[in-house]
């Protein structure tokens, strides 16, 4: 029975073979679908991706917009604020301007020679217009540090508002840039 | 997969749309006071040198000239008044604006 020895051998080789080729054939196959599976879910996470990409260029459009549009106004309140202080100190100069006119008008008649009477008169209106001029002046000073508060104010937002309009256009896609342009057209053509 | 980042975008959309409606709102209201702040400081510099005018003209009593020079004195100390109530307002108008996340370059110094 020992000739039966190789045989079984072979056997057992052919089949060991046998069954190594299937799971070589097997093998194959999962890697195969299992590259095919990986590509499909790469493929997949990129379309994600490129869809939430998308979706937040929109988004980062949308809300920034709303951001140039809000700072865009509320320069513009600033800069309103601005032109008002501006011409409440031109308005009080011209009221320190005329007071102290009238001051320099008295001084002169107080050099001349004037009944003790009248004197005494032009002494205190001076006096009064000292202090008519010193109040305006009081107002003007807290006036023109309201209106460097706005002009701080206005360079601020202006500013915030240019780098608002920078990011639109860098940030935001192919939409940010045509808006970009879009507005610098219409800006070039208000000039 | 789609269908939820959509609705999560439109979502996110409509959060947006409702907060520039509000902010819009909010800033026309406070513009509108702002303009009414503006009718009455101009109306108020626009008494106050017709008054100093009339109190340096010639001709008039001491008492008339006192008179002229305290209604100015009155006056003029509502300008300034004016000019915070203004500033409270552009406050209001600063602290409103949308938070949006942005470099730091972008953000209002305070």
């Amino acid at each position: 029975m020992w000739f039966l020895i190789p045989i079984a051998g072979l056997v057992i080789a052919g089949i060991v073979a046998l069954a190594s080729e299937e799971e070589v054939s097997a093998r194959q196959n999962w890697e195969n679908k299992y590259q095919g599976a990986k590509d499909e879910v790469d493929q997949l996470r990129r379309d994600i991706e490129r869809h939430l990409g998308n979706n937040r260029l929109s988004y980062d459009f949308y809300a920034l917009n709303d951001y140039y549009y809000a700072s865009f106004r509320a320069a513009d309140s600033a800069y309103q604020l601005l032109t008002d202080s501006r011409t409440s100190l031109a308005s009080l100069k011209r009221m320190i301007g005329a007071a102290n006119q009238k001051r320099r008008a008295i001084d002169l008649q107080l050099k001349g020679a004037l009944d003790r009477e009248v004197k005494a008169e032009q002494i205190r209106e001076l006096r009064n217009l000292t202090q008519f001029r010193d109040a305006l002046q009081v107002e003007f000073n807290l006036v023109l540090d309201q209106k460097r508060d706005f002009a701080n104010a206005v360079e601020r937002l202006n500013a915030q508002t240019s780098n608002i309009k920078a990011a639109m256009r860098e940030r935001c896609g192919s939409k940010g840039r045509e808006w970009y342009a879009n507005l610098e057209n219409r800006i070039s053509s208000r000039r | 997969m789609h269908d939820s980042i959509d609705k999560t975008f439109q979502f996110s959309l409509e959060s947006l749309s409702q907060r520039r409606l509000a902010i819009e709102r909010f800033f026309d209201t406070v513009q509108g006071e702002l303009g009414q702040h503006h009718l009455e400081r101009m109306t108020l510099l626009k008494m106050a040198e017709q008054a100093t005018a009339h109190m340096l003209s010639p001709g008039l009593s001491i008492e008339e000239r006192q008179n002229c020079k305290d209604f100015v004195a009155l006056l003029t100390a509502q300008i300034p008044i004016f000019g915070d109530k203004a500033n409270q307002s552009l406050q209001s108008l600063l602290s409103a604006l949308p938070q949006v996340k942005l470099p730091d370059q972008l953000l209002l110094a305070t």
